[in-house]
């Protein structure tokens, strides 16, 4: 910026505290956003400590570290926070602090119900959690098949510590998704055409319409289990004519959207951070548009291929099976459009550019190991196997959290006026990406070799035991990463180096103006003529709008 | 901010405000995007009601539902939602004491909705002896317009705060978005009640 005035650092104590009362009282959507992020990353110390407490367990056949019902409480704990509390308030912190910067808004289209989100997320996170203090977290999974959730077999309240934490931050995640649909719909910058938003916005607006469509009818499943539970209502209980397959399909008709829902935005921040990377406008940013538009589509008609297993019918597996094969068309679309973006760009391996380079190897496995099982024959198979936990950790943590992590390092800068140190980022991304792979690589041969998810231990003659501790080392090499992580994250928060307003010579919105943005984000609205405002800012003998 | 000085010089060019959507501010795609949500929560409900239909081993069936009172208490609503549209285009236009009018007869017309469903359900329970733990046909009867109710219940509120703004003097054409935002929310309501009588006392009755 053409003034900057140097602030002096504040000491005092007093005007630290009413900075604290500030922010949890803010409605500004920036700090709600960072809000989302810290509370996130607590939530990730969370279910990172139980997966490694259950992969400790797993170390060798018929160890004994874990009681069987405190593992069943620690997969469910570790899915159901990586889901609600970790992947969806992560993004949707992502959204909240980028989407009002990247379309030239003065903030969200409701700021109070924009806090209203971000603080029924917290208490239905720790209304889940307080369940430890109560008897014991939930023990029927991430999933709560019936009739496992029933009066007769979860006994004590933790089903229902699950039921209500998920129906409050649920409340919170619909409110959001509203607001981004009425933000990203009315209160673009002059100029900002659907041709010409971001593709991060894109694929916000596809995430909050799922997010509508998707998270009503878990809202509907979850009452009728309360109502099962508390009042004796029949739904999901077969002794008395009710129906256990309704649950499985109202909670999956929620469920498979909902992966992406959290897949999405990654998908998004990779489509804004590797152009910059490469130097290159992304390729084909209609048919990535196009793409997520379908693929959102299709995902509402999917659901039953997590319900193989079940015996449905041969006509409902054959139009599930094919409904998911198609699924990989457009995903296959986006994956050929960011490749074909790197190809021959001037590419810059920064940190979060290799986050990227990672999140398009390991989500491609991810990926591929999904088309397989929608085969329903290989399915029953590998079904409830760790070839499935290896599969989603591939599309959600190769994908979603490598996604995460790239957008990390890009927009730290944004948000701190700091850079993230570059050595640590790469210390951070090597460990990750061996130690993931040295995690879940191994899982797709113990699941093919038999080795039963959800089940607290294994059979020594499956001989499965190497793979296992594979596993198991490779969640030391992962928590490495995470600590170098935390130590980036404070250490350059601290003293990180000067970022200035644009540290990547990017193209979008929220780079023109300062890091950290004022509350007010530009004093001027911006007005638009291309894809890359910034671009033409920049470089006014050869704008982009000549060429659109 | 010399940068975002010159942008705005482009704000002079043709495409200036070319995405801006008609008439739709934030508030109204706001609660066109919550109802969408809402006709889901509904529609999984209703798909759950039907999946469940004639599936009884015993107990009360559809057969002790009285179809003429529930024709009362729809139209009661569906009164109410004209009502409200009355309210919704006075305030617009200014006229604060018709809105005023408009929306206590809304909440007198949506009182009687409640009576009538109150007797409904009383013969429910008294005379039939459906309870929601009756049996399925119970379960998802009471679940499906429980829900419908809770929607009556949580805009009588709004009716009611609309009173208060009302009575305290403070009406003024700067309420007219709010207020047509709930008239939107109560026609959707009074159309999911419409949708729940065909569906559950006329069609599959
Ligand atoms: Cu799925």
């Amino acid at each position: 910026m053409a003034t900057t005035v140097a602030v002096p650092e504040m000491t005092d104590k007093s005007p630290r505290r009413s900075s604290l009362l500030e922010w949890v009282t803010t409605v500004d959507h920036k700090r709600i956003g960072i809000m989302y992020l810290l509370a996130a990353l607590f939530f990730l110390v969370c279910a990172g400590t139980e997966a490694a407490l259950m992969r400790i367990q797993l170390w060798k056949a018929r160890f004994d570290f874990l009681e069987p019902d405190t593992f069943n409480q620690l997969f469910t704990m570790h899915g159901t926070t990586m889901v609600f509390f970790v992947g969806m308030p992560i993004l949707v912190g992502f959204g909240n602090f980028l989407v009002p910067l990247m379309i030239g808004a003065r903030d969200m289209a409701f700021p109070r119900m924009n806090a209203f989100g971000l603080w029924m997320f917290i208490l239905g996170g720790l209304l889940t959690y307080y369940s430890f203090l109560q008897g014991g977290a939930p023990d029927v999974g991430w999933f709560a098949y019936a009739p496992l959730t029933s009066a007769t077999f979860s006994r004590g309240m933790s089903t229902d510590y699950w039921i209500l934490g998920l129906m409050t931050s649920g409340l919170g995640t619909l409110s959001g998704g509203i607001n981004f649909i009425a933000t990203i719909l009315t209160m673009r910058a002059p100029g900002m055409t659907f041709g010409r938003m971001p593709l991060f916005i894109w694929m916000m607006l596809v995430d909050a319409v799922l997010i509508v469509i998707a998270f009503p009818p878990l809202t509907a499943a979850q009452t009728m289990l309360l109502l099962d539970r508390q009042l004796g209502a029949h739904f999901f209980d077969p002794q008395q004519g009710g129906s256990a397959v309704l649950w499985q399909h109202l909670f999956w008709f929620f469920g498979h959207p909902e992966v992406y829902i959290l897949i999405l935005p990654a998908f998004g921040m990779i489509s804004e951070i590797i152009p910059v990377f490469a130097r290159k406008v992304i390729f084909g940013y209609e048919s990535v548009a196009a793409a997520t538009v379908l693929i959102a589509f299709i995902a509402c008609g999917v659901w039953a291929h997590h319900m193989f297993a079940l015996g449905l019918s041969r006509t409902i597996d054959i139009f599930f099976s094919g409904s998911t094969f198609l699924i990989a068309i457009p995903t296959g679309i986006k994956m050929f459009n960011w490749i074909a973006t790197l190809y021959g760009g001037k590419i810059r391996f920064q940190t979060p550019m290799i986050f990227c380079l990672g999140f398009l190897a390991m989500f491609l496995i991810g990926g591929l190991s999904g088309v397989m099982l929608a085969a329903v024959p290989f399915d029953w198979q590998a079904s409830d196997t760790y070839f499935v936990v290896a599969h989603f950790h591939y599309v959600l943590f190769g994908g979603t959290l490598f996604g995460i992590f790239g957008g990390f390092y890009y927009w730290f800068p944004k948000m701190s006026g700091r850079l993230m140190n570059e050595t640590l980022g790469k210390w951070n991304f090597w460990l990750l990406m061996i130690g993931f792979n040295l995690t879940f690589f191994p899982m797709h041969i113990s699941g093919l070799m038999g080795m039963p998810r959800r089940i607290y231990t294994y059979d020594p003659e499956l001989g499965v035991d190497i793979w296992n501790q594979l596993s198991t080392i490779g969640v030391l090499v992962q928590a490495a990463a995470f600590i170098v992580f935390a130590v980036n994250l404070i250490g350059s928060l601290r003293s990180g180096e000067r970022s200035g307003d644009d540290p990547w010579d990017a193209w979008t919105l929220e780079w023109l103006t300062t890091s950290p943005p004022p509350a007010y984000n530009f004093e001027v609205i911006p007005a638009v003529r291309s894809r890359r405002p910034l671009w033409d800012l920049k470089h006014p003998e050869d704008p982009d709008w000549e060429h659109e | 901010m010399n940068h975002a000085a010159a942008l705005s010089a482009h704000a002079e060019s043709p495409h200036h405000d070319q995405h801006a959507l008609g008439g739709w501010t934030p508030l109204k795609v706001g609660m066109a995007s919550f109802l969408f949500s809402e006709a889901a929560l509904f529609a999984t409900l209703i798909v759950a009601y039907l999946k469940f239909l004639g599936q009884d081993d015993g107990g009360p069936t559809p057969e002790v539902l009285n179809v003429g009172r529930e024709l009362v208490a729809v139209i009661l609503l569906l009164v109410s939602s004209i009502t409200v549209q009355f309210a919704s285009r006075d305030l617009a236009r200014g006229r604060c004491t018709s809105c005023t009018v408009g929306v206590i007869l809304t909440f007198i017309l949506t009182v009687g909705f409640l009576i009538v469903t109150g007797l409904e359900w009383r013969e429910l329970i008294a005379v039939d002896g459906l309870t929601i733990n009756r049996n399925l046909f119970g379960s998802s009867f009471y679940t499906l317009f429980g829900f419908h109710l809770g929607h009556v219940l949580a805009g009588c509120v709004m009716l009611l705060i609309m009173m208060g703004i009302a009575f305290s003097g403070s009406l003024n054409a700067r309420s007219s978005p709010g207020m047509e935002a709930i008239a939107w929310y109560w026609h959707f309501v009074n159309g999911v009640s419409v949708t729940l009588f065909l569906v559950v006392y006329v069609i599959t009755r």
